[in-house]
């Protein structure tokens, strides 16, 4: 698909420092809040060298993807777009050592030398989760820190992932809509990374003085001292908002949890059970997505294993039913989640626990006014001109929304419909100026939820 | 070189008391549950509030506690009293539960183990839980907790050595009720009463939550199994019982109980002896935060290099005849009559990665993970049960998990059948030790 129109790159709070490229630049389905935005036609990444401090702040040398114009960051920025658009990114390499970035099955740049600017260009794989990462001298360029997460949307994001599964399809139909759900359906902005790595003192030192030193020196020997979750432990991973969840009862959430280091996690989710949507190999680059869903509170994570995890935000089930909200007790009620494999528990062989750990917080109880638009189908019929588009609302019966053509809040009105009785919409209407843009929004008359950028299908 | 900080993108505010709170009690300073009584400090004058009138760093209790409650909290307070006369009480307590627990931990005692420890003994002590009313034996896994799904239940710990706490893991209660120390609050001499529902038919478990990695590798734990609501329940240990498959009930005749640990000897016989229980916790040095790697020297609780292997509570032993660690105990390995239904409910219980083996004359059903039995509805109407024959007869699992599978004997040839558990190693994933559990079938 050919980029012409307006492209942005956003700097956002989807649970990860985001950028969105390809065509997906030019909607916030993510964002959070209304994040700054910013223009560029291509993904600009270099490798460079950072120091990373750990919670008891002992600096270490690490390797990172940064985006131009950004700090370092590790892991690198997680990459947003939409299943196959077209996503081109330029990386240089300011390291000493040749380095790649590789996406296992889907992009490979092969040596990037030591000052040289690469360029990769692919479109953008099935929906799901993927991780980007330097696969030359593996595992070490991966460990000393040179990954990041890339998501990939479907066109009609009511699920994460394209055609899924029966039973997924009802796990997420039921969101929102039955008396096990009650609250709202999955919003795709209510998405964060659990993204794990860890680190050897010694071997960060020797590989960032010695960067050619073959892989198994570093791994022979190596003996994790910090462990990180989306680059934090402990105290900062559990107070940080983009890694620790939080909602009130209803609002589910999805959880892309993955793994660059070396150790086998097991990651524990106290407060909630949480559906197993996905199994990814970051290594053969496949991922399962699942039509018979676990409901777990420890899952394992093997090293480039990656898991998508829904976390249904339910009241904590074994509250007694009579002490509901509690009264004594007060918002949020704040959980963990932590390894299980207790010795990541660990920081400089103690300090437990600032780990591999973060946080679960429910901020209160159903709120009506956490209401979600969602598009379940959406369908333009190029021989008769003729626009379908439906979906599910948690907002009142009544409640008026906009179908507009094009990516964003402000593009035209085409029509409008209201939310009936379940909590369905559905508008059909002539499909002209939607064929301008090929995206449609589904706005909230007067403010309120809002699902924009749906690609319809074109017959 | 450009820094990336600890606090990147959410800057730590020292300043602000409520994150300063929970900075330190991230392992400096967790509260206990006197703490959480005793803001003013009548009895305890460390925990007076600061001069400008904000809390002090310890309290906790004004983020957890709505004012009404901490109000009435204080009013309890006598001077002079000691901190162990004092209980805090549940908040949304309810008088009457259906079922009541209570459990105390056991320590100082060793097991006897089959070979030398790494400092050359032929015991190591293991820490437990035991129900104080009872008999001090068994201890090490902690006598189980078992209980009907929907009751109202109350589990009681009254701590001995210092503070403790109880997580019953995998059931979903408030926070004050979770039992994590750094979350919320360490249970004091006093004690507390955990308040939840039976969650769930399932297997779950319960363990000591503060300074995790240490208290529950020194055997803090025990089996925690809500069992269906139906007469009888809940069952004894060990069978005969019923279970959900899917929504329907399935009566078995025995129970194997297969709880996967590990032990580090050093982590038994150097570590806690040597550095106390406190070990691996909070800074070194006054005022400090942190305890540096180079004062982390003899206690490294990021090194796990187990040297026995255990399950249920019984040690392998490589000299074990017929086969080197086999075990025979009958609650483990169960002796069946061909035709019977066998349930097995396992957890790792161990910091490796463990993979069961079954023979190809035995294709388990594996009816429920983590608490959640597959096809039950509302919340599992999105799975079925299925046969562990779909993946080579064979489950791989990390710490915390629980698998349930059920065996119907009538399509399993008489003999004895051995499964095989092997122990992998977290990072390597070297062989550590393979324990064999086995499956005797009777005619």
């Amino acid at each position: 698909m050919s980029i012409n129109r307006r492209q942005f790159l956003k700097i956002a709070s989807s649970g990860m420092a985001a950028v969105a490229v390809g065509a997906a630049g030019g909607y916030n389905l993510f964002w959070r809040d209304g994040e700054a935005m910013a223009a560029t036609p291509t993904l600009i990444l270099s490798m460079e060298a950072a120091l990373m401090e750990m919670s008891d702040k002992v600096q270490l040398p690490v390797w990172v993807f940064q985006k131009g114009g950004d700090v370092p960051r590790c892991p690198g920025i997680a990459i947003f777009s939409v299943e196959g658009d077209k996503i081109d990114i330029k990386i240089t390499n300011n390291l000493t050592v040749r380095h790649a970035f590789f996406i296992p099955g889907v992009v490979d740049s092969g040596d990037i030398l030591p000052g040289q600017t690469v360029t990769v260009s692919f479109n953008a794989p099935a929906a799901g989760t993927y991780m980007y990462y330097d696969n030359s001298n593996a595992p070490m360029n991966r460990v000393m820190g040179l990954h990041g997460p890339l998501v990939v949307l479907p066109r009609i994001p009511f699920t994460p992932y394209t055609n899924p599964p029966t039973s997924m399809q009802n796990l997420f139909n039921d969101l929102g809509r039955t008396s096990h759900f009650p609250g709202s359906p999955w919003d795709p902005a209510r998405n964060w990374f659990w993204f794990l790595n860890s680190f050897d003192p010694i071997k960060n030192a020797a590989a960032a003085a010695s960067p050619s030193m073959s892989a198994s020196s570093f791994t022979n020997g190596y003996l994790s001292q910090y462990f990180t979750i989306s680059g934090k432990s402990g105290f900062f991973s559990s107070h940080d908002h983009n890694i620790r969840l939080s909602g009130n009862v209803g609002q589910p959430c999805l959880v892309r949890c993955m793994n660059a280091g070396l150790i086998t996690h097991s990651y524990h989710l106290h407060g909630n059970h949480a559906y197993q949507l996905t199994n990814s190999d970051f290594d053969k680059g496949t991922t399962v997505v699942s039509d018979n869903l676990r409901m777990l509170d420890a899952w394992p994570l093997a090293p480039l294993q990656g898991k998508d995890m829904l976390v249904p935000f339910i009241q904590p089930p074994d509250i007694p039913k009579s002490k509901w909200p509690p009264v004594q007790e007060k918002f949020p009620l704040d959980f963990p989640m932590h390894c299980h494999t207790e010795p990541s528990q660990t920081a400089a062989g103690g300090n437990y626990p600032h780990g591999l750990l973060t946080h679960f917080i429910i901020t209160g109880p159903i709120n009506s006014a956490d209401g979600v638009v969602q598009v379940t189908k959406a369908e333009v019929r190029l021989k008769f001109g003729k626009l379908s588009i439906s979906g599910v609302s948690s907002q009142p019966v009544g409640t008026i929304l906009e179908v507009r053509a094009g990516s964003g809040a402000s593009d035209t009105i085409i029509g409008t419909t209201t939310v009936k009785s379940g909590g369905t919409w559905a508008f059909t209407g002539r499909a002209l100026k939607t064929l301008v843009n090929r995206s449609l929004s589904v706005t909230t008359q007067g403010g309120g939820p809002q699902r924009l950028d749906v690609r319809p299908v074109m017959r | 070189m450009a820094v990336i900080p600890r606090d990147q993108g959410h800057p730590y505010d020292e300043n602000d008391p409520m994150e300063r709170i929970m900075f330190l009690q991230h392992g400096v300073a967790e509260p206990d549950s006197f703490d959480l009584i005793d803001r003013a400090g009548i009895v305890n004058p460390i925990l007076l509030p600061q001069a400008d009138g904000s809390p002090q760093p310890t309290d906790r209790r004004v983020s957890l506690l709505t004012p009404d409650t901490v109000a009435a909290l204080q009013a309890t307070l006598t001077p002079g009293s000691a901190p162990e006369s004092y209980t805090l009480p549940t908040p949304d307590r309810i008088a009457t539960p259906d079922r009541s627990f209570a459990r105390t931990n056991v320590h100082g005692l060793t097991v006897p183990v089959p070979y030398p420890t790494k400092a050359g003994a032929l015991a190591v002590e293991v820490w437990g839980f035991v129900d104080p009313a009872g008999a001090i034996a068994p201890w090490f896994p902690g006598t189980t907790i078992r209980c009907k799904e929907g009751e109202l239940v109350h589990s009681t710990l009254l701590p001995k050595k210092g503070s403790h706490t109880i997580h019953h893991h995998g059931i979903e209660p408030t926070p004050m009720n979770d039992g994590v120390g750094h979350a919320t609050f360490l249970v004091a001499g006093g004690g507390y009463t955990y308040q939840w529902l039976a969650p769930d038919a399932g297997t779950y478990f319960y363990h000591c939550h503060k300074n995790t990695v240490l208290h529950f590798e020194l055997g803090m734990y025990g089996l925690l199994i809500s069992d269906p609501n139906v007469p009888n329940a809940p069952f004894i240990d060990g069978g005969p019982g019923a279970v959900y498959r899917g929504n329907t009930i399935r009566n078995y005749h025995k129970e194997a109980i297969w709880v996967l640990d590990d032990i580090d000897s050093r982590w038994h016989e150097t570590v806690q002896p040597q550095h106390g229980v406190g070990a691996g916790m909070g800074g070194t040095g006054v005022g400090a935060e942190f305890t540096t790697i180079g004062q982390n020297t003899g206690i490294e609780l990021h090194r796990f290099e187990p040297d026995f292997f255990v399950v249920s509570g019984v040690f392998a032993d490589p000299a074990s005849q017929p086969k080197p660690n086999l075990i025979t105990n009958t609650l483990v390995s169960p002796v069946m009559n061909r035709g019977e239904t066998l349930l097995i409910r396992t957890l790792n219980a161990s910091y490796t990665v463990v993979t069961l083996k079954f023979p190809s004359q035995i294709d388990p059903e594996v009816i429920a993970m983590d608490g959640r039995t597959f096809g039950r509805a509302p919340f599992m109407s999105y799975s079925r049960p299925f046969k562990l024959s779909t993946q080579n007869r064979q489950l791989t699992f990390t710490t915390a998990n629980r698998w349930d599978l059920l065996i119907d004997t009538s399509s399993v040839p008489s003999g004895t059948h051995f499964v095989d558990a092997e122990f992998r190693h977290w990072r390597t994933n070297d062989l550590l030790r393979t324990v064999t559990m086995q499956i005797v079938v009777n005619s």
